[in-house]
């Protein structure tokens, strides 16, 4: 029944999200599911049912009139010749491979940020050395990650589109990697606006280093988490908006939770973390600190989704 | 083996749709099933043809459609209306003059016992 699904779903991708449509599709599938299910009752063997459902099935060329889409359907039998589909293998790649260009862009960014730290810590004729280094290692990080992506560049530039299998595999991706990208941005962020921590504590040309070494570390995840972040967002836009393709990327977003009492805390979660925030910081009058609540919170938050809740 | 053509038959979908429905209210597959037996597999009618021909007749309000779920499983189910009924009865006496008329064109061949 699984082939069936992804055998109408297929035909139906390229056409326009309307209510027709999308009424003709539940229809049609409802159809081949009665006759796969009877056909399965009679004793005939998984492979022929899919077979004889799918030979029998008849042309989306048939409905056009019906469904008011003559030019969709003309136009989505010649962008099939043009159109890419990306199977679940090359998404797999895809997303490994944009992974380790992020990661590499991310270092090599830090090696430009960083490359001052050698002319404030080292005092005798090597600083100059030092900062070359760290530029053309930074140089040659760039050309790494370039390479990794080359390959991937038909992306923008070709017509594809994803099936329903890869459009779920990609939405599993985002969900497993959510939690890593989050905590990776967060922990940037905050070496950012710790930055000037080293400075303060040391107050000689070491802090003033470990403040180049702080931005460097917090741009480096940043970036890289926002690199990754952005090719699985890229691949779930692949397909056009407004077409039965579009709907594959969207879940509800909404999480739920299966234990109530859990659901009633989540429910009011940033209300709780609040009060947290606002007494604690009264109590203590460490407001400068304080504010830490909040990432951890957030953090917190995400873990909690990724263990005990589900998407809708 | 001479096929049924579609082109010739797409004209009387809805005859035969509407004589399946005439009784009592049916669905998709059923009506499927039905026109398979009682044409004796001579006419498979396909899915698509068949949505298009319930989505014309509910369009001309011959008939109406609902959900049901009483047997376990959520279908449509379409019901002739009598708008549906009388289409029905002019659809026939159109056949039988067809019928009629084409008939005086029709040469067939001796039997030979072989067909």
């Amino acid at each position: 029944m699984e082939t069936i699904r992804k055998y109408m779903e297929s035909l139906f991708a390229s056409l326009p999200n309307t209510k027709e449509v999308v009424k003709a599709k539940e229809h049609l599938l409802e159809m081949a599911e009665d006759k796969y299910n009877s056909l399965k009752e009679d004793g005939v063997s998984d492979n022929e049912a899919v077979a004889k459902v799918i030979a029998e099935f008849g042309n989306l060329d048939e409905l056009k009139d019906e469904l008011g889409i003559a030019e969709e359907v003309r136009e989505s039998i010649q962008d099939a010749t043009v159109t890419r589909e990306i199977s679940e293998m090359e998404a797999k790649n895809m997303i490994s491979d944009h992974t380790i260009a992020a990661i590499l862009r991310g270092l090599g960014v830090m090696c430009f940020i960083c490359c001052v730290v050698p002319p404030i810590i080292l005092q005798n004729s090597l600083p100059a050395v030092g900062l070359f280094i760290l530029v053309g290692i930074g140089v040659v990080l760039e050309i790494l990650q370039n390479s990794y992506m080359k390959k991937w560049d038909f992306l923008g530039r070709d017509k594809c589109i994803l099936n329903i299998q890869t459009a779920e595999y990609v939405k599993e991706e985002k969900r497993r990697k959510s939690t890593g990208l989050v905590l990776a941005r967060s922990i940037g962020v905050m070496l950012i606006v710790i930055c000037v921590v080293p400075c303060i504590a040391l107050q000689d040309e070491w802090g003033v280093a470990g403040l180049f070494v702080f931005v460097g570390l917090g741009v480096c995840l940043i970036v890289a988490s926002a690199g990754i972040g952005s090719i699985i967002e890229k691949l779930l836009s692949v397909n056009p908006k407004g077409t039965i393709g579009g709907t594959y990327s969207k879940g509800s977003g909404r999480i739920v939770y299966d234990n109530p009492n859990l659901a009633a805390i989540m429910d009011i979660y940033g209300m709780l973390v609040l009060c947290l925030y606002l007494s604690v910081s009264f109590l203590t009058h460490a407001w400068a600190t304080t504010w830490i609540i909040f990432v951890v919170g957030a953090i917190v938050k995400k873990c909690i989704e990724q263990t005990k809740g589900h998407e809708e | 083996m001479v096929e049924i053509s579609s082109d010739v038959i797409r004209g009387y979908n809805d005859t035969i749709i509407l004589f399946l429905l005439k009784d009592k209210p049916s669905y998709g597959y059923e009506i499927q099933k039905q026109i398979r037996n009682l044409s004796e597999e001579k006419y498979i009618i396909k899915e698509t043809t068949l949505y298009s021909a319930f989505t014309r007749l509910e369009k001309s309000g011959f008939v109406e459609s609902f959900t049901d779920d009483t047997s376990g499983k959520k279908r449509t189910y379409y019901k002739i209306t009598d708008e549906g009924q009388k289409y029905y009865n002019d659809k026939c006496k159109e056949w039988d003059l067809t019928k009629e008329v084409i008939e005086n064109f029709i040469v067939r061949e001796v039997e030979n016992g072989n067909n």
